[in-house]
């Protein structure tokens, strides 16, 4: 199960979901997202350093994510993905329309 | 050492969970690098959604059954469900584009399957859908 780690650095919601987001788990991160977006943040930081595996529910709910973010005047990147989750975003694309970034501190930086 | 396994599924996407963990357990029972595992867990998590929230979606009489095997360096399964017949193989899927305002994800998972898996057949049996894979383990 994905438990949503989660912290405000320098304004931006940073989003840590631990394991995997999967077809199981989605919805859990989705809902919880949501949540916190709407107490205010507008620049949201994925932070996959703990994050082994997403499918494409978990590339879907990103997605939603990002649009709720963006629709709010900010916006939403990626941070220390590991290979397998870098695969996946490649495939999908969805490295290049959210970027990936070594560190959270970078990633933040970028969304500035 | 267990080379093999054998499972029946319910129709619920919660089994999806249930199949990726089995799956890392077999894997570091068999040697396999745990990034492979998922790997391939990914493809089962995807066509295992695809048949429960389309084939079998409101489906009292779903079955679904899926058997796994190390064999010769490859990770090979079988996965079967008595859904109408579709054969995800046949079924388009189209290049990734568009940015964040016009992406969409549908039909993402089967391409995410075809490129991770070296091969794939689907037949149509007996009523069941039957779709095998096969991923060649890669060294850690």
């Amino acid at each position: 199960m994905t438990s949503l780690n989660h912290e405000i650095v320098n304004g931006a919601l940073v989003l840590k979901p631990s394991r995997r987001i999967d077809s199981s788990s989605a919805k859990a991160f989705e809902d919880d997202a949501a949540a916190l977006l709407d107490k205010g943040p507008k620049k949201v930081v994925i932070d996959a350093t703990d994050l082994d595996y997403i499918s494409s529910a978990g590339l879907r709910v990103i997605l939603t994510t990002a649009k709720k973010a963006k629709s709010a005047g900010g916006g939403l990147t990626i941070a220390c993905a590991k290979n397998n989750v870098k695969e996946v975003l490649a495939v999908s694309g969805f490295d290049n329309i959210f970027g990936l970034h070594d560190s959270v501190a970078q990633a933040i930086s970028a969304l500035a | 050492m267990i080379s093999r396994i054998d499972m029946a599924l319910a129709n619920d996407v919660q089994e999806v969970a249930r199949v990726i963990d089995t799956l890392e357990e077999f894997g570091a029972a068999n040697g396999i690098p745990a990034e492979q595992s998922l790997r391939f867990g990914l493809a089962l998590d995807e066509l295992i959604t695809n048949i429960i929230s389309y084939g079998l979606a409101g489906r009292g009489d779903g079955t679904i059954t899926l058997s796994i095997e190390h064999r010769g360096g490859m990770l090979c399964a079988e996965l079967a469900d008595n859904g109408p017949a579709f054969d995800p193989l046949a079924a388009e899927t189209v290049p990734p584009s568009g940015d964040i305002e016009t992406r969409e994800v549908g039909g993402l998972g089967l391409t995410l399957v075809k490129s991770f898996m070296d091969r794939l057949d689907y037949r149509r049996a007996d009523g069941f859908n039957r779709l095998t894979m096969e991923m060649k383990v890669k060294a850690a």
